[in-house]
């Protein structure tokens, strides 16, 4: 190699090398902030996944300004919020690296709180949870912003007080469905009130007949009118769409196996309710929906006491057979996804980027439904930067009409059902998201993290991170009609649902699902230890609902002898 | 003269320095090795109840579950023969073509400087960068290739089950490809110049000069490599969290990344059963990992 071609390679390698150790400094690409020396620090940990640091940014700022004369260690006047922003979530931050990090407050993800509490890593806040926010103008304290399942499991009693130790951040809902609301306006992908006549096509509506359904929750001039109420209904949509030259659905390929199960978990949870679904997770109580399916017939068995010797059978509860039977009929045709949708090289922002520019780039053709998670807008932000760039402000994600897909139910008695009931659907938070003080803050700090973390579970902090976030903390706070006007559609959209629904949180205090969490989780929730997860087992193995369904019982039954 | 090995010899600067320079090497093995393995040999006789936070010592309970997970669950014998196969086509392809490349570079053939920097380039651009830039060609430019080829319409190579874990091997033996054959290269460098003249002047060239000059001479440094691949065939990953996160379809899964994944996930209350398969794990490893490298020292070539 001559000379010229050795110094030309060390200088690309060094380019390359600058480029990975740019990308260490900071994941948000922006600017990193310097401590100042004449302001007292409090080091907060965010993990910079879907919901970025805009939210935690804005927060800093109303503090230091609240706080900016207040003196909390001698020679300093103020404070400084110093934002680390990493990428990891408590799953794979150890354990230990927290009590030796300068961070001292942390808000994130997919944690077991039980664990990181046994560690020894989480200080406690229960004064900061408990008493009401009246410095805040608020009656209510954090505690009365969470639900029973939270204050049971975050609640921690101990000498017979109850303690708490970390709080739920934001909500999590995995498994939903975006609809391109502008495109099913424009496409009239609404069910009519009245069908014009016997085929598939004369029950939706056109231009002669323009009355939709009441859709989902049943009640006229909601925003789900014409929407499908049952899993039937849904496929004919979808067959309407794909006639009409769009693609139903669009999810991605890489990780197709946990998107998709994800769907079916949510749908199960729509389909049981709270209670039902909470069975799975305290193992404490009767089930009335066990089933057993032959030839896709499905029939109730009565009511069973569940316990922890037969937990393992709610894999049979019916609700878990139709969303298999939904996944199957997804997947088992090409006619409702897109191309792409099993491609390992396709990853969800991909699907993102598709979804967005579907019937506007002149290649990608419509595209009515995405398969995501409520935080897509935020992840695709950049999609959405350069789409209002390039094509202009008609473009920008304020401008557009997207909104969360109300899941149909599996049956008509239960779509009936769920239509007669105040809140008609149940979500599924599954994120484990949590905001906790480390143990070993220095004693003199404590006050001063408490107080950010009162001051970030305020009303006007809850409803401002759902204005710049477009998703929501998982506590209870309302959005008046001047900070909804603040969202964007799809924001509105899932506050609106939200204000409809009940809300699973998958866990417990019960010993047996705490020893043993990541069998309860929705990793392992359609398992089957010859064919794996459910969308894959169907789409490589070509198994069947029906046979998925059985074989869950019995994956279960030999794991559940086995638990911690 | 001096007494090598013995401090009488030395001087209290040399013992200085000595300590100093081995001060750090040797407490990092005591805490990361030896601290860190004693905990996990303690975790397989513990079970931890997250409930109560106690811990409480349970003989050989872990060992025996353990034991019949990895023995008599599908999922487990499935992983393990995934393990070895891995290994198998590791050795069988992989080492045969880093021998035969570095050979290439050591006598100095067209562009063997270039192919010799171009082999560290895996070890430089992340891994996940490589993945990502794998995965697209052959999940999006191969189909496409044959495509307009053959105006066939094929899934892409992971995607497809039947080609998948070739694929992916594909993947882990041309990354596992560069330090290995670097190593070669400088072992074979140290080759004195006069064995190879008096070899080339006796009619030995070529692919002869290889198997009877140069493989016999460098033959403890591929001993090396062969049995450090024998000691992780049960911690080798093959990159599958790269791949598919936590989501590896069946048919790829091995020990190693089994054990990553339901160590990141799992709770700890899970960990000593993982910490009992660890010591099984251990069990099999070493004895096998000292035979083969016996068998290798007893059959292999000599340097006679």
């Amino acid at each position: 190699m001559n000379h010229f071609c050795k110094k030309a390679l060390v200088v690309a390698v060094s380019v390359l090398l600058a480029f990975s150790a740019a990308a260490c400094t900071d994941p948000t690409g922006g600017e990193t902030e310097r401590i100042d020396t004449t302001k007292t620090q409090l080091y907060v940990y965010n993990f910079y996944g879907g919901y970025g640091s805009d939210w935690l940014a804005a927060a800093k700022e109303r503090y230091e300004e609240l706080h900016k004369d207040d003196v909390y260690e001698e020679g300093k006047k103020g404070v400084q919020i110093f934002i680390n922003n990493q990428k990891k979530s408590m799953m794979e931050v150890v354990a230990s690296q927290v009590l030796d990090n300068v961070d001292e407050v942390y808000f994130s993800e997919y944690s077991y709180y039980y664990t990181l509490k046994n560690l020894g890593i989480l200080g406690d806040i229960t004064d900061a949870v408990t008493k009401p926010l009246t410095e805040y103008g608020e009656t209510r304290s954090v505690e009365d912003k969470l639900t029973d399942e939270q204050k049971a499991y975050y609640g921690i009693e101990e000498n017979g007080t109850v303690h708490y130790y970390g709080l739920p951040h934001y909500a999590g809902y995995s498994g939903t469905l975006i609809y391109n609301v502008d495109l099913f306006e424009k496409e009239g992908y609404y069910f009519a009130e009245t069908p014009s006549d016997n085929t598939a096509e004369g029950r939706f509506i056109d231009r002669f007949n323009t009355e939709k359904s009441a859709g989902p929750d049943g009640v006229k001039g909601t925003s789900d009118d014409g929407l499908p109420t049952t899993y039937e209904e849904f496929f004919l949509l979808c067959d309407f769409i794909k006639e009409g030259g769009a693609t139903p659905l669009t999810w991605n390929g890489q990780y197709y196996r946990q998107y998709l199960n994800n769907v079916a978990q949510a749908l199960v949870a729509d389909h049981e309710g709270l209670e039902e679904m909470m069975l799975n997770y305290t193992l404490n109580g009767t089930s009335n929906t066990l089933a057993t399916v032959q030839n896709g017939i499905v029939t109730r068995q009565g009511p069973t006491e569940i316990t922890n010797e037969n937990g393992y059978l709610l894999t049979q509860q019916e609700g878990k057979y139709y969303a298999l039977s939904f996944l199957e009929k997804l997947i088992k045709t090409d006619d409702y996804h897109n191309r792409l949708a099993f491609n390992n090289s396709y990853t969800h922002i991909d699907a993102q980027n598709d979804f967005l520019y579907a019937g506007h780039d002149g290649t990608t053709k419509d595209a009515a439904l995405l398969c995501d998670g409520i935080w897509w807008e935020m992840e695709a932000k950049d999609t959405f930067a350069s789409m209002e760039a390039s094509m202009g402000p008609d473009y920008s994600k304020y401008s557009r009409n997207f909104g969360v897909f109300p899941f149909p139910k599996a049956t008509a008695e239960r779509a009936a059902e769920a239509a007669a009931s105040e809140k008609p659907y149940t979500l599924y938070d599954d994120i484990f998201s949590i905001c906790f003080m480390k143990a070993n803050i220095a004693e003199w700090k404590k006050p001063l993290a408490l107080d950010f973390i009162r001051f970030v579970n305020t009303d006007e902090s809850l409803v401002e991170f759902t204005t710049i976030t477009n998703t929501l903390k998982a506590l209870d706070y309302t959005l008046d009609d001047a900070a909804k006007a603040k969202l964007t559609a799809f924001g509105r959209s899932l506050v609106e649902i939200r204000e409809k629904s009940d809300i699973v949180y998958p866990f417990s205090t019960n010993p047996l699902y705490m020893n043993n969490q990541e069998f309860f989780s929705t990793h392992e929730a359609f398992y089957t230890s010859q064919d794996q997860w459910s969308p894959s087992a169907m789409h490589e193995a070509n198994i069947t609902a029906e046979q998925h369904f059985a074989n869950m019982l019995a994956y279960s039954r030999g794991k559940w002898s086995t638990l911690n | 003269m001096k007494k090598y090995g013995k401090l009488n010899g030395y001087n209290k600067w040399d013992i200085a320095f000595y300590i100093a320079l081995m001060a750090f090497p040797v407490l990092q093995f005591c805490i990361f090795y030896i601290g860190v393995n004693f905990n996990s040999l303690l975790l397989a006789f513990q079970k931890f109840d997250v409930a109560t936070n106690t811990t409480t010592w349970v003989g050989f309970d872990n060992l025996i579950a353990a034991f019949r997970r990895m023995f008599m669950t599908s999922e487990m014998l499935r992983a393990a023969g995934y393990s070895f196969l891995a290994y198998g086509l590791s050795l069988v392809i992989g080492t045969p073509f880093s021998l035969l490349f570095s050979f290439y570079i050591y006598k100095k053939l067209p562009a063997s400087g270039v192919f010799r920097a171009m082999l560290f380039l895996p070890s430089v651009i992340s891994a996940i960068v490589m993945v990502t830039m794998f995965q697209f060609f052959v999940e999006r430019a191969v189909p496409d290739l044959v495509f307009r080829l053959f105006n066939l319409r094929i899934e892409g190579l992971i995607e497809n089950k039947a080609t998948r874990f070739a694929a992916i091997m594909f993947y882990n033996i041309v990354m596992g490809f560069g330090i290995p054959s670097v190593m070669y290269a400088n072992a074979m460098g140290g080759i004195s110049p006069e064995l190879s003249e008096a070899a080339r002047l006796e009619g030995v060239e070529g692919i002869r000069e290889f198997f009877y000059i140069t493989l016999p001479l460098i033959y403890p440094t591929v001993v090396t490599f062969l049995v450090v691949g024998v000691a992780g065939i049960f911690t080798n990953q093959i990159n599958l969290y790269s791949f598919f996160g936590q989501w590896a379809p069946g048919n790829t899964v091995t020990y190693g990344y089994w054990l990553y994944i339901e160590t990141a996930a799992g709770d700890r209350a899970e960990y000593p059963e993982l910490a009992a398969i660890g010591l099984w794990l251990t069990l099999v490893a070493v004895p096998m990992t000292l035979i083969v490298k016996k068998l290798l020292e007893k059959f292999g070539p000599s340097e006679d």
